[in-house]
């Protein structure tokens, strides 16, 4: 598998590091509980699209927001997570 | 040295008479030229029987020209270059070559073992299953080693390869899979719309099965520039976005690599376009005793007359199913051998069984009347048709699809976005339909570069369906009649009889029907029997071929060495050292090192004549009584800056730092989102917007990751920046009474006063005259203590200096061990921050700040890690100052029973403590808290320990009231 990296290019698997979901959002300082367990624990496991976080590790450090096919690997895109992130390429 | 009995004059292509080579074959000598390989070599010397069987130890021959040999696995070369398992037919003859047979005891000929055929009821279909279910121990004792040594094939030689082997990555526009007529005409076409090309070929040579009349096509592609051509490469898995693993036999056709070269080179190839091109294999039919040793697939009797000058015996009878065998009879009769029959199956005739032990000796004809007929004749040459190799294609997800038209399962998809499929795949099986083909692939290819769906693919595509369409391939795979065994898969000993019995036992998928029968599950992966058996299963459960369909095809393609896997990440190269500034003045002073992850850290730095614990005491004493000195190089140490760092380290750290001053170092910790204590580590304010971190040396890269994250995901808003400087600064801890008086040596220039400098102040200041430094005040031993980071090419100098201007303190050296004493005495948690504690189990609830929100604080409120009844942090010391016991010991109330349920917690950190003259520890105990002063057990029966009884004490050891900190 290869990931586009915003500021690499074209880069191998082994150069990035698997986090998760990127759709869920820190709950805010007084959320109730079950916000909280909701963020940190519970995952869907969709069998298509999915965004999700990864990190060029190897690379140039960048968290990265990938959407990515889980059937086919297919990614169409991968953009910085920072603001001005959105240039992909 | 024996005569090449079977070798013609005359015929060979492949070969260099001029060139004679002398190899054995189980201690016996034989003779070859240049360019055989060696199952031709053995064939030409009249070698028939070269392997047993994997489970019935069934004599057997050489049965294809291909790598994907289901039969004749041998051993080669000796000592620690011995290689087990490699198909006759891949071996490219060198001089001296040593070769053994396989599997067999005593000997080749006279193997004890092929009284298994006697029991062959026993090794039916699913027989693992069925004979070895019960009782379970007899397992590991008696079924498994017994069937090992029974189906075990080639040995390992026991020793270090004494090769290398490299990794390469590579990227080329348009890679060809398959250098035969149509992957040749296919990289040509590519190649000459300017792609840049890599053709790749398992094959030493370009051309397919028959090359002849190719050497104009194969020279010109050579010549290309922009072509790249691996032969000898065979291309094992097709992964995610068109990369490919490939393995390059460098230097297998060699006695020894050559200076310099790895035996075997693992290619990583990422190509925009693929064409594949990866052929066909011919398949069997299934007659009786049709493994028998001179039985051969008909193209490989061809190839071995043509390529090799080698007869397959002297009256040959031919079994087909179509045309592909029509050249065969003429190139037999050109070559002397007489064609004692061909029975062709479209007229109804067939082999009933082969006759002959370890070698053919006649076989009785089947005609369409019924009527048998028994011929004398020493090879039998079959073709059952040919299978497109759709394996690379089956790894990517595609399930293929039956031809009627073609008897072939072909790829389901011809084309893909980044894939074109040409020639004997693509059901093409004349030479210039491939050749045309291959050129409509390789320039479709070369179009798709410039824009994705600029090639139009109609005639491309109608190409292939008129060559199906006109197809009419005869349906047959097995004899109707007959007794004798009658073999599926050759290397797994897998019969029609096997499948037949899976079918009524009830398997119906062609999955489950492979792993209860093992077949096609063997090194060559059924590419010359699956068929075979899926037409068993469509027979015996009356559904079409395509209703069966194939099993799945994961990588590799072919076995793959390990070597290549491993590549040069072995020895030293799997685990690289970490080497901290300091290392080499550690190496002269004497120190011991131990490996702490990757790092080797100096132990312990023992005087002449004294033991481990000896050295550790001396050097604890010296830091408790006057002054000693670490190097701290592998803590983690982060650059950070922003006008918004105090709102990002509020966020990451559980207590504050909105507050903390320039020239303030403070003890920070971090928490994972969970609740759970991922670090802890000091942070000091160096100017308005300057920070210098550092962390645990062990999580020094998993921090930053959580701090990237926590940047660029959590709070992206905020102006920070930071940077890893962890091989930017080395660290040296110079702690003791006498601390003070070394560093105001070092640093002359700074005031080091408890005033000017105290506990916990920071500073950016020079040493060694004008070395830039960074100086804390900071204590992990319990003395006066400040750690001192100087650019890495200085830590040397500055623990020269150190030893230097501290002498006459008596300045000692101490390593990790007697930093852990230290402390351990202090009470410090460390190994106790373990991934399973939270900031109140450590006895750390004044670090979590209730002004703010932070990474962790939400669940760490969670019932289950608020929980009086936790284990938390606690010391432990013994009744009796001598008794020892180790980290990991449990903890029990006394006189509570030996069970599970009496578990009250376990030793993080022991000790002998040279300060308290004791044994000591750090534990995690339930309510630990509430039970200083109880006498407890310490029970360690994994290392036979007696109990040890001890009193809950407070952690806290050593100056509890953090006065020597402050002196």
């Amino acid at each position: 598998m290869r990931i586009p990296c915003p500021l690499c290019g074209d880069r191998p698997l082994e150069e990035f590091t698997y986090r998760g979901d990127a759709t869920l959002t820190r709950p805010a300082a007084d959320a109730p509980m079950e916000a909280w367990v909701n963020y940190v624990y519970l995952r869907d496991n969709p069998k298509g699209p999915h965004r999700e976080h990864w990190r060029h590790a190897q690379g140039c450090g960048s968290w990265l927001v990938v959407d990515r096919n889980t059937v086919t690997h297919e990614i169409t895109q991968a953009i910085q997570t920072r603001p001005g992130g959105e240039v992909q390429r | 040295m024996t005569r090449q009995t079977h070798r013609l004059n005359g015929t060979g292509r492949r070969l260099d008479r001029s060139k004679p080579i002398s190899f054995t074959f189980d201690g016996k000598r034989y003779s070859g030229f240049e360019g055989d390989t060696l199952a031709s070599a053995l064939l030409a010397n009249g070698v028939r029987l070269v392997a047993r069987s994997f489970k019935y130890h069934r004599p057997r021959g050489i049965f294809t020209c291909d790598p994907h040999e289901p039969s004749a696995l041998v051993q080669l070369r000796s000592g620690a270059r011995q290689e087990p398992n490699i198909p006759a037919t891949m071996v490219e003859l060198f001089d001296g070559l040593e070769t053994a047979s396989q599997n067999r005891w005593p000997s080749l000929r006279y193997d004890l073992l092929s009284v298994n055929q006697l029991f062959s009821p026993f090794f039916a279909a699913g027989f693992y299953y069925k004979t070895f279910k019960w009782p379970a121990k007899f397992w590991t004792g008696l079924y498994e080693p017994v069937i090992r040594r029974a189906a075990g094939m080639g040995r390992l030689s026991g020793s270090i390869d004494p090769d290398t082997y490299e990794k390469i990555h590579h990227h080329c526009d348009i890679l060809v899979i398959g250098g035969g007529a149509a992957g040749l005409s296919a990289a040509r076409a590519a190649a000459q719309g300017g792609a840049r090309v890599t053709l790749v070929e398992e094959h030493p040579r370009l051309g397919g099965f028959d090359s002849t009349g190719l050497e104009q096509d194969i020279a010109e592609l050579e010549a290309l520039e922009n072509v790249r051509i691996l032969p000898r490469t065979m291309v094992f898995g097709w992964y995610d976005n068109n990369t490919f693993g490939a393995v390059e036999q460098v230097s297998d056709h060699l006695p020894v690599p050559a200076a310099h070269q790895p035996r075997q080179r693992m290619w990583k190839i990422v190509a925009s376009q693929v064409v594949l091109a990866t052929g066909a294999h011919e398949r069997s039919l299934v007659f009786g005793n049709n493994d028998r040793p001179g039985v051969m697939l008909a193209s490989a009797a061809e190839r071995y007359l043509r390529d090799y000058g080698v007869r397959p015996g002297s009256r040959a009878v031919i079994f087909t199913t179509n045309d592909s065998t029509a050249g065969l009879a003429k190139a037999l009769g050109a070559a002397g051998v007489t064609v004692a029959a061909v029975a062709d199956a479209r007229n109804g005739d067939e082999i009933e069984t082969v006759h002959g032990r370890t070698a053919v000796t006649g076989v009785t004809l089947r005609h369409k009347d019924g009527s048998r007929r028994k011929l004398d004749c020493d090879a039998v040459c079959v073709s059952g048709g040919w299978n497109p190799a759709v394996q690379l294609l089956a790894q990517r997800g595609q399930k293929p699809r039956w031809s009627d038209g073609l008897q072939a399962f072909l790829p389901q998809d011809m084309a893909g976005a980044d894939f074109l499929c040409t020639g004997s795949l693509a059901g093409l099986d004349d030479r210039d339909d491939c050749l045309t083909h291959g050129r409509m692939a390789g320039e479709a290819a070369g179009k798709r570069l410039a824009a994705p769906d600029s090639a139009n693919l109609a005639d491309y595509h109608s190409y292939l369906e008129a060559n199906e369409a006109r197809a009419a391939n005869f349906a047959y795979f097995e004899t109707s009649a007959g007794k004798s065994k009658k073999f599926i898969d050759l290397q797994h000993d897998v019969t029609a009889a096997d499948v037949s019995l899976a079918t009524r036992e009830g398997y119906r998928s062609v999955e489950h029907v492979k792993r209860y029968t093992t077949l096609g599950m063997a090194t060559d992966q059924g590419k010359t029997s699956n068929i075979h058996g899926i037409a068993a299963m469509s027979k015996a459960l009356d559904k079409p071929m395509g209703q069966v369909g194939t099993t799945g095809f994961r990588p590799p393609y072919r076995p793959v060495s390990l070597g290549a896997l491993a590549g040069r990440s072995r020895g030293r190269h799997w685990r690289p050292i970490l080497r901290t500034p300091l290392h080499g003045w550690v190496e002269d002073k004497g120190g011991v090192f131990i490996e702490s992850g990757l790092w080797h850290r100096s132990q312990y730095f023992p005087k002449p004549g004294e033991t481990m614990s000896q050295a550790i005491s001396r050097e604890v004493q010296a830091v408790r009584s006057s002054v000693g000195f670490c190097d701290v190089s592998t803590l983690g140490k982060i650059d950070l800056q922003g006008p918004d760092a105090p709102a990002f380290l509020d966020g990451v750290y559980s207590n504050g730092f909105a507050k903390l001053p320039v020239g303030k170092s403070r003890y920070g910790l971090m928490l994972r989102e969970d609740g759970i204590v991922m670090d802890d580590g000091t942070v000091s304010r160096l100017a308005e917007d300057h920070y210098f971190i550092t962390t645990t040396s062990a999580e020094s890269d998993s921090v930053i990751s959580h701090l990237e994250y926590c940047l660029q995901v959590l709070w992206p808003e905020l102006d920070v920046v930071f940077a890893d400087a962890g091989e930017d600064w080395a660290g040296i801890t110079l702690a003791g009474p006498r601390a003070r008086d070394v560093l105001a040596r070092i640093a002359p220039e700074l005031d080091v006063s408890n005033a000017a400098l105290p506990f916990l102040a920071a500073r950016e200041c020079t040493v060694l005259d004008g070395v830039p430094a960074r100086l804390f005040r900071i204590s992990f031993s319990g003395e006066l203590a400040y750690e001192i980071y100087v650019p890495s090419p200085y830590g040397r100098p500055l623990a020269e200096a150190l030893e230097r201007e501290g002498a006459e303190f008596g300045i000692t050296p101490y390593g990790v061990e007697a930093l852990d004493v230290l402390r351990i005495e202090k009470g410090h948690v460390s190994s106790e921050l373990n991934k399973f504690t939270t900031a109140a189990d450590l006895g750390l609830s004044m670090m979590m700040s209730a002004k703010k929100d932070f990474v962790g604080r939400a669940l760490s409120s969670r019932p289950g890690l608020t929980d009086p009844d936790r284990e938390v942090v606690v010391g432990l010391k013994p009744l009796d100052p001598s008794h020892s016991f180790r980290q990991g010991a449990h903890i029990t109330a006394r006189g509570a029973p030996l069970v599970p349920e009496s578990d009250d917690g376990y030793i993080t950190s022991a000790a002998w403590s040279p300060t308290l003259k004791s044994h000591i520890a750090i534990a995690l105990v339930r309510r630990g808290r509430e039970r200083l002063g109880e006498v407890v057990e310490i029970i360690d029966p994994l290392h036979g320990e007696d109990p040890v009884p001890a009193t809950i004490v407070s952690h806290h050891f050593y100056d509890p009231e953090n006065a020597r900190v402050r002196s």
